[in-house]
């Protein structure tokens, strides 16, 4: 249930298992299913449609595409994100600027994707080496990752 | 037919008034004329200025004699003997003046057509004519060729003169006297009379006395002969100087050898049958070399120091010689005059150029046409002083420049200094010959000769131009030097704005703010020397050098404690220091008049300062300066007292700075004290008979007292012992006093120093500016030496007022080379503004006590930034936060003070962090505005947040300061995170400014990552939550984030009278990554997740267009108190939440969803049963959505065991089990990310692990 800290490397290379929804796992890792993520890039590519905003996330090891829905599900509950907060979070990923975003893993097309649920702006550059780090401690303490996966 | 209207004299003498009439615009016409009497009622303007000429209303004319001056009434207007003519009627006889004078007027009846008249002294019956337009009465009048001026009465005597002279007016001088003394008789007197250098022909005829009146051709006038018109003839002068260029007969006269001095001249002297007449038929110009000497005309423009200086035409200054001989009723603004032979010079001063016209003997000087609009009269009344006489000896540009000078001595010191002081009297010299002739290179003075001599001997007049006067400064009024300097700024504004330097905005947190200069321009390139008083701003407590015409802030690093603010100081060498952010707008709305020049001097234009964004100070040494004029109390330069010459030593441990108690109304502005804070050492000094420091009792002894041991102490006296102090002034260093002996008690000793504050009065701010923050002094005992009592000044709490000399300064050096000194800032861009303490005063040796003093010092660290950086990494954060007081929050941490260079400043709309709501509303604050400094040193930064009004700034304060901050908060904002704050105690010193830079150096911001590192090994781990489960129970941090709610209490409670609220509990779901974990907290904590404290305006802003009303409808449900000012209105959710808690009391917010994507089923509940608005779920939405968004967080907290986490049971229940978070929490800390700290102990992390 948690969202897993990994790189964009790491995220792209997961197995997609054929299953209904599909789900996913981390090779060579312990807890080797996964459905939530958390990565942090910069927005290399931007594509906003009236229902979605489809972007691109480059933490240097890779490019995600990113999908943020602009639309509230339905039927609305009070306690949902109103549309302004979803325009608000959308007003956040603009080309170049550094984005920490949680969500979770789809497959669309075929194609690995992170359905967006929020957008942090990373203002510090260091966040990226904070991230990366951080990403790496995890992989080996909780994920198990073998010593020379770490480089 | 119209008639004309005439009156008599005595008419106009009555109306006392400048008028001014005329007969007829046709002069040809000959009305028949009506006698008329003169009153108030046949002016057009029956009350006007007496500044202006008021026209009669009536065609008018005047009918009167012109003569000349009898030797009876020449007497009463003094120097009107050599311009003026009488004009007389039957009633009355005034002084006239004839615009196109023809030599028959003399004895003639003439009719007045167009004329001005002037009162030259109220209610004295005298006056001046001038005449436009005349005619003569009598229609039959001689032609030119018969004038001719002889004394009637002594045609018949029997005085031999056979003497003669033939030949073309030359040049005329002034009528002056001369004591003579008779060759044959020995006798005494003294003569009155003028000189006139005539051009002869020397051909037979003329020698002969038969010039032919044949074309001027046959004659050539080369041979020059000099006349002297001597009394009764003098008074013929105004005439004969009307016909300079003209042929002249002259007979009656005597050939004499008139010795002056060592030197004889032969020479034509007149007698009373000496007669004069015009030869009309004989025209001849002035020889080639004569008109060479050059004629000027212009317009008068300016008249100043009693017509010893005239401007004219704007550009050109006419220096008039021999003013007291000269004054001319007619020299007035708008009348024409011309001038002949004359000297010329074109002078390049320091400040300015200058073109210069010169009257001497020679000199020929005509009114052409009078001045309609200037009606003052010039008058010379006083006897010619000595700075006369003084001014006589220089050379053309320097006694301009002298000139120049009594006008700004004048202007700048006439409240302080009488006329006598400043101008000198007859016999003694004042201020400004003093000082210009020690001023002056000896080249400009010249030999003074009589009148009689300077004519016969004159030569060529002088010519020059490009005179080299760079040496001649001008002593500039203030208020027209701040205009120079605001006139260069804005230049410089002008000249960046095209330039790259005006792009150079720096940035802050994203924010770009406007860059910074400063410019520092040495003294040379304004050519000006400043003088005046240095005194204490009553209001601002800033140094200033204070003149009568303005003031100007100055900065001295060599400050002495004994300056006099009695003392006018002449600055010549400093440094002008313009900064500030640039002038946004049209420059070009600045009109400055050039405020340095001769015409701004003399018309004693005053600036006032108009660009308020430009900080504008001097710097300067005292020890370049000169003291002009001092006091006749002479300073002491021992320490002394006026009660019992006693002492106490104290070293000062803070200075407060000048707080602004009504920044609202300026009449309030002035500041009625300012304070000090000092460690007073426990033993007093003594000025012994023969000049010597003597210590009375010992630091022990003194102990002793506090302590109230006073058996022991009662059997000390007077102690001495070596060791040497000596006060700056120097004159007297003793080698006496006493040994100390600290021991072990050193501890207890420097704890037993009394604190005392120090209170400067307004009329002492001086003296608080002479202080230095840990500088020794000497202050001034009340009481006498009683070795049995404790003095009253020990004890601790106790305050003094600091009179004028109540405090001396003094070094002391610690060291055994006390010849030592800092080197001070020596870069050629870095200015210096603050010396170091060693540099400052003459070295006091206390070698001997040296070690007891230096442990008695309090402890005074200053850090550098890099040492501050590491300080706050290693304080333990916990210790720091904040207090709530109420709705302000108080913070607290430690004091410190830390040095560096003021990199950039701006400042801050909004601080998140701020210590009280009020900054946040954007209301007028009255302890200024919310800046923010960026203090870096060559590595590393810190910025310091707070209030500071701009008016309150430090000298120096910007953009490229050496600064060091004194008591700066070190705390801890509500994400933990160390600040540095402003508060109202922190003294700002300013050591040094330098040129600002334009880019950052390639060294900065860069990390000394060794010592980071080594700083960070105290920091514990981060852990995981997926950890926990193998973990023992001990504090952990972990870096997540919140992924949702699991319950919310809020409580609403009452501080003070205001409404509040409390969160008794808080429980989330945080994800690290790893794992899942429930965690919970309470208030603070609780608060600083869920943001309440942080700025709500997105909550209300356009993007939320279904709540954009928000604030009105809050309004008006209670939740939101009343603003005048909506667009400014902000506030935090957590005010709003303490009005929502009014109405419900207590709100529990539970989450009964499963899904982690969003806060699904959060279920309100009112502690008062009322039903939520929408609004007010909306509000707590917002807050929980808000929260769940938030950035990655470092957690510090602790594992709770199953029994802890029993009262939660019915919270979490089976929700967040099913959302699969097991382990519990309670969180302890709550910090901000650092990225680049918690990076590095990653690094560690992983090469340890």
């Amino acid at each position: 249930m948690t969202h897993a800290k990994l790189l964009a490397a790491e995220l792209l290379s997961v197995i997609v298992h054929p299953t209904s929804p599909p789900s996913f796992s981390l090779p060579r890792r312990r807890p080797s299913s996964i459905s939530r993520t958390e990565i942090l890039g910069i927005v290399v590519s931007l594509e906003a449609k009236p229902r979605f905003l489809k972007f691109l996330l480059d933490d240097g090891t890779g490019c995600v595409p990113c999908i943020l829905w602009l639309n509230p599900r339905l039927p609305p509950s009070d306690h949902d994100p109103t549309p302004e907060i979803l325009r608000l979070q959308a007003r956040r990923v603009r080309l170049g600027e550094q984005l920490r975003v949680r969500g979770r893993i789809t497959v669309y097309r075929g194609m690995l994707q992170i359905t967006v649920g929020d957008v942090l702006v990373e203002k510090d550059p260091n966040m990226e080496t904070f991230h990366r780090l951080d990403c790496l401690r995890i992989a080996k303490r909780c994920y198990g990752l073998a010593k020379d996966d770490l480089g | 037919m119209e008639t004309l209207g005439s009156f008599s004299l005595s008419d106009l003498l009555r109306l006392s008034r400048p008028v001014t009439g005329t007969a007829s615009l046709n002069p040809t016409s000959s009305p028949p004329l009506k006698r008329i009497k003169l009153d108030q009622n046949l002016l057009l303007n029956p009350n006007p200025s007496r500044k202006s000429f008021t026209p009669i209303s009536l065609p008018v004319l005047l009918v009167g004699t012109v003569n000349f001056f009898s030797e009876a009434s020449s007497h009463r207007t003094g120097s009107c003997l050599n311009h003026c003519l009488s004009f007389s009627d039957s009633s009355a006889t005034i002084c006239c003046y004839i615009v196109d004078f023809d030599p028959r007027v003399i004895g003639q009846e003439i009719h007045v057509m167009a004329w001005n008249y002037l009162p030259i002294k109220q209610g004295e019956g005298q006056g001046v004519l001038e005449i436009i337009q005349w005619r003569f009465s009598s229609p039959d009048t001689a032609p030119l060729r018969d004038f001719s001026l002889s004394l009637e009465s002594a045609q018949d005597s029997g005085v031999k003169a056979s003497s003669f002279a033939f030949g073309l007016v030359k040049s005329v001088s002034l009528t002056f006297t001369l004591p003579i003394e008779n060759g044959k008789t020995g006798e005494m007197g003294d003569s009155v009379g003028f000189l006139a250098e005539f051009l002869t022909c020397m051909c037979d005829k003329c020698a002969k006395m038969r010039p032919s009146n044949e074309k001027s051709g046959l004659h050539r006038f080369t041979e020059s002969k000099v006349v002297y018109f001597i009394r009764p003839t003098h008074k013929w002068r105004p005439v004969v100087a009307k016909l300079v260029g003209k042929v002249m007969y002259l007979w009656g006269l005597k050939k004499r050898l008139v010795v002056v001095g060592k030197e004889s001249y032969v020479m034509l002297v007149s007698t009373i049958k000496t007669k004069v007449s015009l030869c009309d038929s004989v025209v001849s110009d002035l020889p080639t070399d004569h008109s060479k000497r050059g004629a000027y005309r212009g317009i008068v423009t300016g008249i100043y120091l009693h017509g010893a200086v005239i401007e004219s035409d704007k550009k050109v200054w006419l220096l008039i010689h021999d003013t007291l001989l000269v004054p001319h009723h007619s020299l007035r603004i708008g009348a024409t005059v011309s001038v002949r032979d004359f000297h010329f010079v074109h002078a390049n001063f320091a400040w300015t150029k200058v073109i210069i016209v010169g009257t001497c003997v020679m000199t020929s000087f005509c009114i052409d046409s009078f001045a309609v609009s200037d009606t003052k009269v010039l008058v010379k009344t006083e006897e010619k002083s000595a700075l006369g006489t003084f001014v006589e000896s220089l050379n053309l540009s320097a006694k301009f420049w002298v000139l120049l000078s009594v006008s700004c001595f004048k202007y700048k010191f006439r409240a302080v200094l009488s006329d006598k002081e400043l101008l000198g009297s007859i016999n003694s010299a004042g201020l400004v010959q003093t000082y210009s002739s020690q001023s002056l290179p000896p080249d400009v003075f010249r030999p003074h000769n009589s009148m009689f001599m300077a004519y016969c001997n004159h030569d060529q007049c002088t010519y020059s131009s490009g005179h080299d006067q760079s040496k001649c400064k001008l002593i500039v009024p203030l208020s027209n030097f701040v205009g120079r300097c605001e006139e260069l700024w804005i230049s410089i504004q002008s000249e960046m704005s095209e330039s790259y330097e005006v792009h150079c905005n720096n940035t802050c947190d994203g924010i770009s703010y406007p860059g910074y200069r400063r410019r520092i321009i040495p003294s040379d390139d304004f050519g000006c020397i400043l003088m005046g008083n240095i005194q204490a701003c009553s209001s601002s407590g800033r140094l200033q050098l204070v003149d009568a015409t303005g003031n100007i802030d100055v900065v001295i690093p060599d400050l002495p404690s004994d300056l006099s603010v009695q003392t006018i100081y002449e600055v010549k060498d400093y440094k002008v220091v313009l900064e500030g952010f640039g002038i946004e707008g049209d420059n070009s709305m600045y009109e400055f008049g050039e405020p340095l020049s001769c015409h701004a001097i003399f018309k004693r234009q005053t600036y006032r300062k108009r660009i308020h964004g430009l900080m504008l100070y001097v710097q300067f040494y005292l020890k370049d300066s000169v003291c002009l004029a001092s006091p006749s109390r002479a300073p002491s330069n021992l320490p002394h007292s006026e009660n019992h010459g006693l002492n106490h030593l104290l070293v000062i441990s803070h200075k407060f700075p000048l707080t602004n108690k009504f920044p609202f109304n300026s009449a309030m502005s002035i500041c009625s004290s300012l304070f000090a804070e000092a460690l007073i050492f426990p033993c007093k000094f003594k000025r012994s008979e023969n000049g010597e420091l003597i210590q009375l009792g010992k630091f022990q002894d003194a102990l002793d007292f506090s302590k109230r041991d006073h058996k022991k102490a009662s059997e000390k006296g007077p102690w001495l012992a070596p060791c040497s102090l000596a006060s700056r002034n120097g004159g007297v260093s003793a080698t006496t006093l006493c040994q100390f002996n600290v021991d072990s008690s050193n501890y207890m000793v420097s704890k037993s120093l009394a604190r005392i504050l120090l209170e400067f009065k307004c009329e002492n701010f001086f003296s608080y500016q002479m202080l230095r923050i840990g500088g020794y002094y000497f202050l001034n005992c009340s009481e006498g030496f009683n070795p049995t009592r404790v003095c009253k000044c020990w004890e601790k709490g106790g305050s003094f007022v600091v009179t004028g000399n109540t405090l001396q300064s003094l070094s002391l050096s610690f060291s055994d080379d006390v010849n030592q000194k800092e080197p001070s800032g020596t870069s050629s861009d870095e200015l210096v503004l603050l010396k170091s303490l060693s540099e400052l005063h003459e070295i006091v040796d206390l070698k001997s006590v040296s070690q007891g003093i230096t442990k008695l010092l309090p402890p005074s660290q200053v850090f550098s930034v890099s040492s501050c950086l590491q300080h706050m990494f290693h304080q333990n954060r916990n210790l720091y936060g904040s207090t709530d007081l109420g709705e302000q929050r108080l913070a607290q941490g430690d004091l410190i003070s830390v040095c560096g260079d003021v990199e950039y400043f701006h400042d801050n709309d909004c601080d998140s962090v701020s210590l009280t709501a009020s900054k946040c509303l954007k209301i007028p604050n009255p302890r200024g505005n919310n800046i923010c400094i960026h203090l870096a040193d060559d590595n590393q930064m810190v910025v310091i947040r707070g209030n500071l009004s701009r008016k309150l700034f430090p000298i120096g304060f910007g953009v490229g300061a050496s600064a060091t901050f004194h008591r700066l908060l070190l705390t801890c904002s509500s994400n933990r995170k160390e600040k540095l704050l402003l508060t109202p105690v922190t003294y700002i010193e300013i050591t040094s400014v330098r040129k600002v830079k334009t880019n950052r150096g390639p060294n900065q911001q860069m990390f000394k990552v060794d010592s980071l590192i080594e700083s960070l090994c105290h920091l514990p781990p981060l852990g995981l939550f997926s950890d926990l489960h193998n973990k023992d129970s001990k504090v952990t941090r972990f870096c997540c984030r919140i992924l949702t709610l699991n319950v919310l209490v809020l409580e609403s409670c009452m501080i003070g009278s205001s409404p509040a609220y409390k969160i008794p509990l808080a429980g989330f779901v945080l994800d690290d990554g790893s794992a899942l974990c429930n965690c919970w907290t309470d208030n603070d904590l609780a608060s600083t997740l869920l943001s309440l404290r942080d700025i709500c305006s997105s909550f209300f802003s356009s993007d939320f267009s279904s709540l954009e009303r928000a604030p009105k409808r809050l309004l008006a449900s209670g939740l939101c108190h009343c603003s005048d000012d909506y667009s400014n209105y902000k506030n935090t959710v957590g005010y709003y939440l303490d009005h929502m808690l009014k109405k419900h009391h207590k709100v529990i917010v539970k989450n009964h969803g499963v899904s982690l994507d969003i806060c699904q089923d959060l279920l309100f509940h009112s502690g008062s049963g009322k039903v939520f608005s929408i609004l007010e779920e909306r509000l707590l939405n917002y807050i929980i959505l808000s929260s769940c968004h938030g950035p990655t967080f470092i957690a510090t907290g602790l594992v709770m065991d199953a029994s802890a986490t029993k009262q939660f049971d019915a919270y979490i229940s089976e929700s967040a089990v099913l959302r699969g978070c097991m382990q519990n929490i309670w969180i302890r800390e709550v910090a901000c990310v650092d990225p680049l700290k918690d990076a590095f102990n990653l690094i560690l992390d992983l090469k340890n692990g």
